[in-house]
């Protein structure tokens, strides 16, 4: 029987076929190479092992060390086989396949070498199976069995490891050194997957042990908590806690991440309804196995004591909260919103969408605004991170999403990373990035800080272009400056795929010297060779491909810095296949979601204006309403209608702008004089102490949706447990809108998923079924890409022709002044999420307990500021205080805080400056004093804001009491 | 200082083990804070250097007394008296492998073959090998060393 | 109150403006007044060009211009 194997069918993500496949194309292009396995014939890629082989046929040869998401090891010795014509036994993971050999796995000798091989491994391994928090789910006890292990010869009197003692100090999982057999699948998770490098073995022979960092507890060591270690270790040595307290797993469902925008497919573990561990899936597409601290070990919060279950009403936000029935709260919540347009009119009410919510949730909360407010008073979480990158990209190419998958990067030479900070805020990816790295590719970093990404270990050195905040433009314009005035532009490419006469245009305005390195360096401080260099290295290194962030987008030209990233793609050829292209690291799990969705004042689902009558009546008509025809507010623009007193109603999914959006005090100005704010969260948040109404939303374990990731891959979240409030939150805001007079019957999300594919070409072809089937699927699908398109703009722009648009470099407002002669830029922390609404909910407090200042030492010295100091921060929106971390990340004048807990208040800093095109607000660059603190430890909004918040959370103690 | 060394030694090829050489031939040992600006300095993870370090028996993390003492214990010195040389020293000094003299100056180690093999059994300290070491010449040694020090390591 | 939300109106137009540049005084107006049609709420349009007088030495010609012809 001759087995062929088919890659796209026949390789089961639930099995370990021992080593890996030689290349992840899905389908293989080299030779394949016929062998004979214990008498069956198998046929696969040439680079194939023997193990992989054998496992393929369904022939599993005993290992321990080897595992298919890493490098063959040959340490074991337990994977020996016979090979025909060789003398001796060959370790079957680390041999590869040769055309004709025949390979036998079992027979007498190699039986009792197995058993030597297990009795010595279980010589020095405490014999307590039935107790130990591995019982059935261990890869050593799997092979004692298998192998027939019956006896242990060597006694307990000699040497051993049973008496070390296990390292506790990491909140998730254990290390107990007493149950390690060297399998050294730990430290090579952390080198090859993780990239960390934050293990090692120390000692040799007898004495090898793992050592995190220099013999240090895992807490005090690099390791930055993925648990690659964890889910790669054969034996209870390295386990969750949650297992060891719990027990082995009964079922699992398959699901997706609710953090961050790689969207890591994830397997819950369960018992009953409980979650056990989150696993990150082998058969994800975006992350293929791996996941980082916040996917893996940060889902506690969805039982935290703060979560809120009842819906609650008050009267003012002097009052103590009401516990309420959902008809009540839908009835008040309505009442209010219908007699607020009443008197002020239509526009007197807005929403805003979670990018956290599941497509259909927030398809049916934009769907409500249009139809049941009647007005476009919808906006999402996108204003104030990547709307430049659907402004900038759609002018240039015609479609406002990232243009490769993640797998993407295996082919990429040559990484320009912009603005972004992937080991932190898009770990898992970072993780591949770094794994490209290693395999020689070349990276630029532009980033006023020194990122992680530059120090990556056993990678070239990379180019680190350390520019002041707010040049971005000019450095960009620089780059492309070099390519045109050296000749090393893709003419053809150009000819062929772009428009003439804005390229020539555009050619003209780039080549003037103003924007050379000579002349921009006065701005961005850059040496001009070094961007010299770095610009022959983006336009002649090979497949060359940019991914940017929240970096390039949150400046007040950031929609222009777009523009002139996409011009340098097209310039180069580098658009198109895969290995290149133009990648926006899409911060939140659904953000990219939230704008496919519409969830806009100006465009509909697919990114269609709604100036454009046919797509519009095709909406009316589906929905039976009219449609305004005209933009309506974004959140800036609500806020500053707040404010002026026009705007009197708010419905906020799962967003929290008092704390994520910049110039807090005005925000607070904004939400306070309001007359009925409608927040749906799973805690009272900041923005939520404001509110009239509060909805208690479900997270991504009580729900059924699908969320959209920065790959354009749609994937399919599971409930996994019923919601703790009784209502999945698509069915929320169904019933907000039935009490508004506007009908909302589906039965399952699936309905609402049939809907938008009927009313949005993009995703025509997306249905439960097929996610069901086929795992997840990249936009867009339907009768033109019936499997979804991994590689956009393949032999055309959606747009057509490229487009070069004119990027004139304008410094921003926000200047240095003597008051304030220091710039902040903000970013975020790899174990806290977004505001922490959820993430300081967990054990992830551990890592970053507070927002510090990262202040360089110089401008430190300056000040007469050492590490840990209490400082205060001032520009001219307010003042706060926090704790100052000297660092040299940052260069002198620069200085940088996270925005994760809300005392820091780093927003009270930020000021109103926003991206001309987009309103997104120019977090990135603001001018700050840095000074010692000024009377008490915390400032005077601290001060006011601490004193709201326990009001707040005195009268939502109170709640029940009688009014 | 450390950092110095590894500035100096960074460009040599596989440039971790020169650098700890010289680190321990200045130092007498490799100081456990000195790992951080050792894989600073070479670009290399923290942990990867302590592995190294731990691996090779020759790297020591603790504090060395003034003079190290080693004695080969390889095939030709054990067969011509070795052992009984190695008790001798034990005795002698009071001390296991890798143990120091309570007044800093002298810490006994082992090592498996100074190739002086026509020369066993082989004793070196620091730099400086002595073949045909006998217990009476072994005394002679250590009571040489333990005079006060003419010169500055 | 009023005039802060007006004020913001008007360093969002010039800011267009300034971005829009593009050396043609007439193609760029026309590209200023195009954004806003496409992007700006009814209110704000309305709002702007309902106080026009008294913000329009605040605005920049191209603002002014574009602003103009929206009204």
């Amino acid at each position: 029987m001759l087995e062929y194997f088919d890659p796209r069918n026949d390789i089961d993500p639930e099995r370990d076929y021992g080593t890996a496949a030689p290349s992840t194309d899905p389908v293989p292009t080299g030779d394949l190479v016929d062998l004979v396995v214990d008498g069956a014939k198998v046929r696969v890629p040439d680079g194939t092992s023997v193990m992989r082989a054998a496992s393929i046929a369904g022939i599993n040869i005993p290992k321990l060390c080897a595992t298919d998401s890493l490098e063959a090891y040959g340490s074991c010795r337990l994977c020996l086989v016979e090979i025909g014509g060789k003398a001796g036994y060959s370790a079957s993971c680390t041999t590869l396949v040769e055309e004709g050999m025949e390979v036998s796995t079992q027979s007498d000798k190699l039986g009792r070498l197995r058993r030597n091989v297990m009795e010595l491994y279980i010589s020095d391994h405490p014999l307590d199976c039935l107790t130990c928090s591995a019982n059935g789910d261990c890869e050593l006890q799997d092979m004692a069995g298998i192998v027939g292990l019956r006896e242990q010869r060597y006694g307990d009197g000699g040497s051993n490891h049973l008496d070390d003692m296990p390292d506790g100090s990491n909140p998730y999982f254990q290390y107990d050194p007493a149950k390690c057999i060297v399998c050294s699948r730990c430290v090579r998770a952390c080198e090859q997957i993780q990239g960390t490098y934050a293990l090692s073995i120390s000692g040799r022979g007898f004495a090898s042990r793992i050592s995190a960092g220099q013999g240090q507890p895992f807490m005090d060591s690099d390791c930055v908590s993925c648990g690659a270690c964890v889910q790669a270790c054969p034996t209870a040595t390295l386990t969750e806690k949650t297992i060891i307290a719990t027990g082995q797993p009964d079922h699992s469902v398959i699901t997706t991440c609710a953090y961050c925008g790689v969207g890591c497919a994830f397997k819950a573990e369960m018992k009953g309804d409980q979650v056990v561990r989150m696993v990150p899936w082998k058969g994800g597409r975006a992350n293929r196995g791996h996941a980082c601290i916040k996917g893996r070990f940060a889902f506690g919060y969805a039982s935290h004591k703060d979560r809120i279950t009842q819906p609650m009403i008050r009267q003012s936000i002097d009052l103590p909260w009401r516990n309420v029935s959902w008809d009540e709260a839908f009835e008040f919540a309505a009442g209010r919103l219908r007699s607020i347009q009443a008197e002020y009119g239509r526009d007197s009410v807005g929403g805003i969408t979670s990018s956290r919510c599941t497509n259909e949730e927030i398809y049916l909360v934009q769907k409500m605004v249009r139809a049941a407010f009647g007005n476009n008073n919808i906006d999402n979480c996108a204003r104030v991170c990547h709307a430049p990158t659907g402004f900038g990209l759609k002018t240039t190419l015609g479609e406002s999403a990232g243009t490769q998958t993640f797998d993407s990067v295996e082919k990429t030479d040559v990484m320009l990373v912009i603005g972004a900070n992937p080991t932190e805020s898009h770990p898992v990816f970072g993780s591949r990035m770094r794994k490209r790295l290693r395999e020689g590719t070349r990276l630029i970093v532009v980033d006023p800080r020194r990122i992680d990404l530059v120090k990556s270990p056993h990678a070239e050195t990379a180019y680190h272009l350390k520019l002041l905040p707010g040049t971005n433009v000019a450095l960009i314009n620089a780059l492309a400056h070099v390519i045109v005035d050296e000749g090393l532009e893709q003419a053809a490419f150009i000819a062929q795929r772009c428009e003439r006469e804005a390229f020539d245009t555009w050619r003209t305005f780039i080549g003037d010297s103003r924007h050379s390195p000579e002349q921009t360096e006065q701005y961005t401080g850059v040496p001009a060779e070094d961007v010299r260099q770095a610009a022959r290295l983006y336009a002649t290194g090979g497949n060359a491909a940019i991914y940017y962030g929240l970096g390039v987008t949150e400046h007040s030209q950031g929609s222009t810095a777009v523009m002139g990233i996409a011009n340098l793609a097209m310039l180069t050829g580098n658009i198109g296949r895969e290995g290149v292209g133009v990648n926006p690291m899409r911060g939140q799990n659904n953000v990219q979601g939230a704008c496919d969705m519409g969830s806009f004042p100006h465009e509909l689902p697919g990114y269609r204006h709604l100036s454009g009558d046919p797509v519009r009546q095709q909406f009316e008509e589906a929905w039976g309403v009219d449609i305004l025809p005209e933009p309506g507010y974004r959140i800036t623009n609500m806020l500053d209608a707040a404010v002026e007193g026009s705007l009197k109603g708010m419905y906020i999914q799962g967003e929290d702008i008092a704390q994520s959006d910049p110039n807090t005090q005005h925000v607070e100005a904004a939400l306070g004089n309001l007359e009925c704010l409608i927040v749906q969260d799973l805690f009272l948040n900041e923005t939520a102490k404001y509110a009239h109404v509060f909805l208690p939303g479900s997270t991504f374990l009580e729900k059924d949706g699908t969320f959209t990731n920065a790959e354009r891959r749609i994937s399919p979240v599971r409930k996994v447990m019923a919601p703790a409030s009784g209502l999945q939150e698509w069915q929320v805001t169904a019933g907000l809108s039935r009490a508004l007079g506007y009908a909302m019957d589906y039965d399952h999300p699936s309905e609402i998923m049939d809907e938008i594919a009927a009313l949005t070409p993009a995703f025509g072809g997306v249905s439960y079924d097929r996610l069901d089937r086929e795992g997840s699927l990249q936009w867009p699908c339907n009768e033109d890409a019936p499997d979804g398109t991994p590689i956009m703009h393949v032999e055309a722009f959606v747009r057509g022709k490229g487009f070069f648009a004119l990027t004139e470099f304008i410094p921003t407002d926000e200047k240095v002044t003597e008051q304030f002669p220091l710039l902040l830029t903000t970013g975020r922390i790899l174990s806290q999420y977004n505001v922490g609404a959820q993430t300081r909910r967990t054990d992830n407090v551990a890592w970053h307990s507070e927002d510090v200042l990262e202040v360089h030492a110089q401008d430190a010295q300056d000040r007469g500021i050492e590490n840990g100091d209490l400082v205060s921060l001032s520009s001219r929106s307010g003042i706060t205080q926090l704790h100052v971390k000297v660092s040299d990340r940052v260069q002198p004048g620069v200085v940088y805080t996270t925005f994760h807990h809300p005392e820091t208040g780093a927003n009270v800093i930020t000021t109103d400056n926003s991206d001309w095109a987009t309103n997104c607000p120019e977090y990135k660059v603001t001018a700050v004093q840095v000074g010692k603190p000024i009377g008490a430890s915390t400032s005077e909004w601290q001060q006011k804001h601490a004193r709201f918040s326990e009001t707040q959370i005195a009268l939502l103690d109170r709640q029940g009491e009688a009014q | 200082m450390v950092a110095d060394i590894v500035a100096s030694l960074k460009h040599k090829p596989g440039a971790l083990l020169p650098v700890l050489h010289e680190i321990q031939r200045q130092f007498g040992h490799v100081p456990e804070e000195a790992v951080e600006l050792i894989a600073r300095g070479l670009d290399l993870p923290i942990a990867e250097v302590h592995g190294v370090i731990s691996f090779y028996h020759y790297f020591s993390t603790s504090p060395r007394g003034r003079h190290v003492v080693e004695i080969c214990r390889a095939e030709s010195c054990q067969a011509m008296g070795g052992r009984e040389l190695e008790l001798f020293a034990k005795q002698k000094l009071g001390l296991n492998y890798s143990e120091t003299t309570a007044d800093q100056q002298i810490t006994l180690e082992f090592v498996h073959c100074l190739g002086n093999c026509a020369c066993s059994p082989s004793v070196r300290v620091g730099t400086q090998i002595y073949g045909r070491m006998s217990s009476e010449r072994f005394e002679a040694l250590i009571d040489e060393l333990g005079a006060p020090a003419l010169e500055a390591r | 109150m009023t005039d802060a939300e007006l004020n913001h109106l008007v360093k969002m137009a010039n800011q267009i403006a300034s971005n829009s540049a593009t050396g043609n005084a007439e193609e760029a107006a026309l590209a200023v007044a195009s954004h806003i049609e496409r992007f700006w709420a009814g209110a704000m349009r309305d709002k702007i060009c309902g106080q026009l007088d008294q913000v329009s030495d605040e605005l920049s010609p191209t603002a002014l211009a574009a602003l103009t012809r929206l009204k």
